[in-house]
């Protein structure tokens, strides 16, 4: 697909990109506790200014490559950067950015609100005390003071309070395990060669999971346990498939395969694996079920960087074999097929969604529903042979949405992370009568969900805008169908985060009276500028939408 | 049937039972289990791959199986870190949700 000439970059920095945040990750593991941070925030400078850097050059010279070491593509590991790759690039290093903003906070107040509760481990607590002395803490005590109190439930209580604080046990092994993550994330977006996918992906996976369980409660254990097993087995299909493709064309670097795939049964049998193992990661609509409790388990910022970033990874990787390796003639079967699961998905996604009682799992969910749209991306940009202009539209459009994804998504779990360290829970009816209390947490949960439902101005709209165009214009109706149903429908389940929201509050369900929490400014200050940033993002979306043409395989034909 | 078609044909025979070891089996350490089985199924695919020509050996699925241990050793020990505190915390062996006291 890339008949447009790609410059060779001298300039070390595709690899800056990757190896800052994997260089600062390390010395912050060595470094120890208070070192973390300030990393961080180097690496932020960092990769923002290398970023941009490639950003401009891919902007003003076209699609860029790097040689690793200087070892060109057939034996080396080349680099490749396109308008794409950039935007995603761009898109981790800006929520990425804003997420470790918010983190240097939240886990500052988790560290402060361990060291206020001080609470004894339960092991030290002898049966007689725990008798005597009712936990200051105690979250249930109506049921407490009838049952005899043992150590059992000394146990349950200890836990309770985990729960309901948040309490992260090891905060400071935030920081290298995110640092991992970005690197991999950077890499994963500049990587041009199949196996070296496979090495990022796993590389994520591991970073995905050790941030999972890294609030130490029983739930996010069980829940990082559950996505490591799921996710690496779609990693190993992934590799089942490589296997079977490099034995059949004898090269696993993206150019090359281009050039080189034939459709035969044994290409079919890999990519189709290939596909899955994506698909797995990128929970799409039957491979949905290991999201909800996985997300909704994990600490706040934890939750906004794998759902906005780290779903984002496995999608690009399947946008680029889809539109670039896999070939041609298959491809409208292909399309058609992503985009029935994605219909599916927006569907069962959006009413599993409206269900839900706790604002974390709706969140979850509506993150299934968002995915299938992405996934309309394929069937109306499927007629690459004749490539009518709304193949192009609808690529943009999906592409847009899956940014304007990102951006919402973290804003939304970082505020509703806010309200559960707040309030010590998220149930939806919990969250009655507290508009006025915490109204700059539920402004950003309003902007957030307009970009989420696709209002206008937000870029969530422009990209629905864009897919929905595209159907009319190939004459594919019924995703426009799915579209306006799914629109609805997320008008159903972001209005029920807000119904009980401007009721009148009701004294028992003031639940945060007993523990009273000032959160810092930019805690709730920095998501709200990320969800406007989503927001404004219709708006600002000319100069995205042109770099997405740069390196783009509609261009070329 | 040549050596290829028969360690591919085995590396498939040994995907399947990992796959459906990893769906059917509830302990933590069987599922760890069969996902290593899962991984050396690929490997040896990827070997047989390797000597798909009869002249010479492919050099590169090799490391590709190099690397593919290095990750599955990783991963794999990661796992059993994560069944070992689960353990501790829930005082359980598999995933299930956490029921009443009388796990032994």
């Amino acid at each position: 697909m890339h008949n447009d000439i790609i410059i060779t970059s001298q300039s070390p920095w595709m690899a800056l990109a990757i190896m800052i945040p994997l260089l600062a990750a390390v010395l912050s593991f060595i470094g120890g506790r208070r070192t973390g941070p300030l990393f961080s925030i180097a690496t932020m400078v960092g990769v923002l200014v290398s970023v941009s850097w490639i950003a401009v050059q891919v902007w003003t010279q076209g699609p860029q490559s790097e040689a690793v070491g200087g070892w060109a593509a057939p034996l080396g590991r080349e680099l490749y950067a396109d308008g794409l790759s950039v935007l995603m690039l761009l898109m981790t290093a800006i929520v990425g950015s804003f997420i470790t903003g918010y983190a240097l906070q939240y886990f500052a107040h988790c560290d402060a609100s361990l060291s206020a509760l001080s609470f004894r481990e339960p092991s030290e607590v002898s049966k007689e005390q725990a008798i005597e002395a009712p936990l200051p803490h105690a979250i249930t005590s109506s049921e407490h003071a009838l049952v005899p109190v043992q150590e059992e439930k000394q146990l349950v209580e200890h836990e309770d309070i985990l729960k309901n604080h948040q309490i992260v046990h090891h905060s400071h092994l935030f920081w290298p395990l995110w640092l991992v993550l970005w690197s991999g994330l950077n890499a994963l977006f500049l990587s041009s060669d199949l196996f070296n996918l496979y090495i990022i992906l796993t590389l994520i996976i591991l970073a995905a999971v050790s941030l999972i369980s890294l609030n130490g409660r029983a739930i996010a254990l069980q829940a990082s346990m559950r996505y490591l097993l799921v996710a690496l087995f779609a990693a190993s299909i992934y590799l089942l498939g490589l296997a079977l493709l490099y034995g059949a064309v004898g090269t696993l670097d993206i150019k090359s395969l281009a050039l080189e795939l034939e459709a035969n049964p044994t290409t079919l049998i890999a990519i189709v694996l290939i596909v899955i193992g994506l698909l797995i990661k990128t929970a799409l609509f039957p491979f949905h079920f290991w999201l909800p409790a996985t997300y909704a388990a994990a600490s706040a910022p934890v939750s906004a960087l794998l759902s906005a970033l780290v779903l984002k990874g496995t999608f690009y990787i399947l946008l680029r074999l889809g539109f670039e390796v896999f070939p041609i003639e298959w491809f409208p079967t292909f399309g058609q097929l992503l985009g029935l699961l994605g219909a599916m998905a927006i569907l069962w996604g959006s009413w599993q969604a409206w269900q839900q009682e706790h604002l974390n799992r709706l969140i979850a969910y509506s993150i299934i529903a968002q995915v299938g749209y992405f996934f309309l991306l394929f069937p109306l940009a499927n007629d690459m042979i004749d490539a009518p202009p709304w193949g192009l539209m609808a690529w943009k459009g999906g592409i847009l949405l899956a940014l304007s994804h990102a951006l919402a998504i973290s804003a939304m779990f970082m505020a509703s992370g806010n309200l559960l360290l707040r309030l010590g829970t998220d149930r939806l009816d919990h969250l009655r009568g507290l508009g006025q209390r915490y109204p700059i947490t539920f402004l950003t949960l309003a902007i957030a969900g307009m970009s989420i439902i696709g209002l206008p101005p937000s870029g969530g709209f422009l990209g629905n805008w864009l897919l929905l165009n595209a159907a009319y214009e190939s004459g594919q109706w019924w995703w426009a169908g799915i579209i306006v149903i799914g629109i609805f429908l997320a008008i159903a389940y972001i209005g029920k985060i807000f119904t009980p929201v401007f009721d009148e509050p009701i004294a028992q369900s003031v639940v945060f009276e007993k523990t009273p929490v000032l959160l810092p400014l930019s805690m709730t200050w920095l998501p709200l500028l990320l969800a406007f940033i989503a927001l404004v993002l219709g708006l600002i979306a000319t100069s995205p939408l042109t770099l997405l043409e740069i390196g783009s395989p509609f261009i070329e034909i | 049937m040549t050596k290829v078609v028969f360690y591919s044909l085995v590396a498939v025979g040994l995907f399947t039972i990992g796959f459906y070891t990893l769906l059917v089996e509830v302990h933590l350490l069987r599922k760890i289990m069969a996902l290593n089985i899962v991984f050396t199924s690929v490997f040896l695919l990827l070997i047989a791959i390797a000597a798909r020509y009869p002249q010479a050996i492919d050099p590169l699925p090799h490391a590709f199986v190099l690397i593919g241990i290095l990750i599955s050793f990783s991963a794999t020990a990661l796992a059993l870190t994560l069944a070992r505190r689960i353990y501790q915390e829930t005082g359980q062996t598999d995933l299930s949700e956490k029921q009443e006291t009388g796990i032994s």
